[in-house]
Order: C-alpha cells, then sequence, then structure tokens
C-alpha cells in the first residue's frame, strides 16, 4: 500500500471485505476485525469501481463523465476517500494479491 | 458456543423436607424444570414461567429451596451441580434463576442470530426494538401487548438464520422497580410468603397481560431503535436501512459477527420498515408504534 494514492494506484476491494448495498447506501464489514462501515451513495459508487483493473485517474474520469462534472472537479474527493478506505484496512494491497 | 456463567461444581447442602419438581420449560433450546421443597415457591415458578411450559422432558433441573437456616443466607440456587447463588431473600434468587435461564438460553442455541432486542407482534409481522440494557424496551413492549401486539420476547430476539423469522422467546417479562409506576396494572399477585419478592424484578408472564398474546414464529418487518429521554418529546425518526444493519449488529450476542452474520442481517433489514423512537412518554410511544404498524411495512 503506498504512502500516498495518486491517480496512477489502482484500487480493489478486500477480500476480507463482506458488502451489502441498502437504497444506495453500502455497509462493509471487515472479517479481520469484525469492523462495520457505512459508506454514503457516492463512496458507495465508488466502492463498487474498486475491482483492481483500473488505476484511480480512469476511475475519475469513468465517473466525471457519469455525473457530468469535469474531472478536475471530483479527482480530489475521490483521492482522499480512497486514502480514507486504504487507511481503514479495507482495501487489497500488493501483499495481498 | 457462547459461554454460560456458573460458579463451578460445589457439595449441596442438606435440603429439608420433600422437593417437588414444577412442569419442563423451554428457553429456546434451555429445556428446564425445578425443584423446590417450598410449595409457594413452586407454584410461582410455575406461574412465571407458564409461557415457557413444554410437554418434553427436561434437559437438567435447577433447584431453588429453603433452607431454613436463621444466621446465613437460606435460599439456594443450583443447576445439576452447579451452585449458582446462596441469597437471604427469594427475590434475589428468582432473579438468578431468570438470569440463569436467559444465559443458557443464548448458550445452548445455535442456527439462529441472537439480538439484545424485544419484539412484539402485529398482524403477522413483527417489530423489532433493539436496544441496550435499561433502554426501555420491556417497558415498551409490555405496553405494546397491553395494546392488542402479540409478544415474542422482551430481551433476546432469536432470528432464525434459514427462514429469516423471529423465533419466539416468551420469557416472563423482567419488570424494573423504575418502570412500576407506568406499568402498575401489570404488578403480579403473589403467595404471601413471597411478597419480597416483589421488591426485586416482577417477572409478569405475557399472558397474564393478556390472554392469548403469545404468538408464534413471525417474519420481520418493522426495526424500531428505541431510546428512553427523560423530558423529551416522543417522536419517530426515519432510519436508514444502512445503518439500520449496524444498530442490529451492535446488539448481536455474537461478537464478531461474522461475515454469514452480517448478511444475513442485510437480507433481513432489506424487507423491513426502519426507525428510531425517542420515548419521553409510554403512552405516547406505544400509540406511535401503533400508527407505525398500521400504515403497513411498505408504507
Amino acid at each position: 500500500m503506498p504512502d500516498r494514492i495518486d491517480g496512477g494506484y489502482v484500487p480493489r476491494r478486500g477480500a476480507h471485505v463482506a458488502s451489502v448495498e441498502l437504497d444506495g447506501e453500502g455497509v462493509l464489514y471487515d472479517e479481520r476485525t469484525g469492523d462495520l462501515h457505512l459508506l454514503n451513495p457516492t463512496a458507495t459508487v465508488l466502492w463498487s469501481c474498486f475491482d483492481g483493473a483500473e488505476a484511480l485517474d480512469e476511475i475519475v474520469a469513468t465517473l466525471a463523465d457519469a455525473f457530468g462534472q469535469p474531472p478536475g472537479g471530483i479527482r480530489g474527493d475521490v483521492l482522499a476517500a480512497t486514502q480514507q478506505l486504504a487507511e481503514q484496512g479495507l482495501l487489497d494491497d500488493d501483499d495481498d494479491a | 458456543m457462547r459461554p454460560a456463567a456458573s460458579l463451578g461444581p460445589a457439595a449441596a447442602p442438606p435440603v429439608p423436607g420433600p422437593v417437588q419438581q414444577t412442569r419442563t420449560f423451554r428457553a429456546l433450546e434451555h429445556t428446564f424444570a425445578v425443584r423446590s421443597n417450598d410449595a409457594a415457591i413452586a407454584r410461582h415458578v410455575e406461574d412465571i414461567f407458564a409461557d415457557l411450559t413444554v410437554d418434553e422432558a427436561p434437559g437438567g433441573t435447577y433447584l431453588l429451596a429453603d433452607l431454613g437456616t436463621d444466621d446465613t443466607p437460606r435460599f439456594l440456587l443450583r443447576w445439576g451441580d452447579e451452585h449458582l447463588a446462596r441469597t437471604v431473600a427469594p427475590g434475589r434468587a428468582l432473579s438468578m434463576l431468570q438470569w440463569h435461564v436467559n444465559q443458557r438460553a443464548v448458550s445452548s442455541t445455535t442456527g439462529h442470530l441472537l439480538l439484545h432486542a424485544a419484539a412484539a407482534e402485529w398482524a403477522g409481522g413483527a417489530l423489532a426494538l433493539p436496544a441496550p440494557m435499561n433502554a426501555g424496551k420491556t417497558t415498551l413492549v409490555a405496553a405494546l401487548v397491553d395494546d392488542g401486539f402479540g409478544y415474542l420476547t422482551d430481551e433476546t430476539l432469536a432470528l432464525d438464520r434459514d427462514t429469516l423469522r423471529v423465533r419466539p422467546y416468551p420469557k416472563p417479562l423482567s419488570i424494573d422497580p423504575g418502570s412500576r409506576e407506568v406499568l402498575a396494572r401489570l404488578r403480579p399477585d403473589v403467595h404471601a410468603s413471597l411478597r419480597t419478592t416483589l421488591e426485586w424484578q416482577w417477572h409478569v408472564p405475557a399472558s397474564s397481560i393478556r390472554p392469548g398474546a403469545v404468538v408464534g414464529p413471525t417474519p420481520l418487518r418493522w426495526v424500531v431503535a428505541p431510546r428512553y429521554e427523560l423530558g423529551a418529546t416522543t417522536r419517530l425518526e426515519p432510519l436508514a436501512r444502512a445503518e439500520a444493519v449496524l444498530v442490529l449488529a451492535g446488539q448481536s450476542f455474537d461478537q464478531p459477527l461474522g461475515a454469514g452474520g452480517f448478511r444475513a442481517l442485510a437480507d433481513v433489514v432489506r424487507q423491513c420498515a426502519c426507525s428510531r423512537l425517542v420515548v419521553g412518554d409510554l403512552a405516547a410511544a406505544a400509540t406511535m408504534i401503533g400508527h407505525l404498524v398500521r400504515k403497513g411495512p411498505d408504507a
């Protein structure tokens, strides 16, 4: 896991994390810690994009297009949200691959 | 398996007089009978556990005996060979019995999600009231039963993992001193020798509040998370289903919950209407819940 998440980072949902979506909001269950995490609708959409196939800049471009916004307008929020999920141990890092 | 508490095996003191045994009672997967040398205690146990009576042999027996000594705690409570308590007052021993029955019900029961929640039934749908201790669950569910709701439990909600139905655990409602004023009409009638038990908890079977109140397995349709707040305006507030999963998970007896338990909770919440309830006045709270369920779970 890089110290600082940037646009080239390829996020992947942690294999140890179970997730459900209810009325557009996600709930994550970390099997390692037993902790639950509540995601707002935007973070829920972001979580669904973390399939290990695209770098963050590509995800930003896709989401910007879907929301009708310029990529620069959402890039900071996407990086910050990803950093938070990584710090909470919810993403797979290279050692888990 | 969830651990059950005990003080371990110990030699039993001699019990004076003949000992009689009650019928068998079932608390989820914990079946038991109670033996006593005091006829009034035996009859009282039959009365308070009336809604748990089953026609089968018990898995074990408690002994709740009056040792009749003058200068030591005289009421003895044992579970098989295990010493549980020795108390000055019969009411304390009866409360310990109820506590141990609940502990064994939780530790013995598998195949279910067990939540710290009360539950009532309306028109074939179950309403869960998840909350920590002293949040007013028993008081609220007693008021609902009095208002015509069916009774499922006042403390331990058992959700079948396969069917997602609430399995009834119609234990006697354990009414603490703080709730007696608002539930004064539920004061139990007890034998003169047991009047001091009323200083402890009141143990009130739901069938004594309203005959026929106990219902069968019921699908969960509403989650209402209560919170008692002195002087507050009683109000019902929407609770997002995602947040309701966290509320229920926080009241699970299984910690950690496990991925299977997590998904089961999410599946059951999908079929529920969810709310938070701030309780300032019991009657108002019961009325609000009545309006909620009459709208139906999809409203």
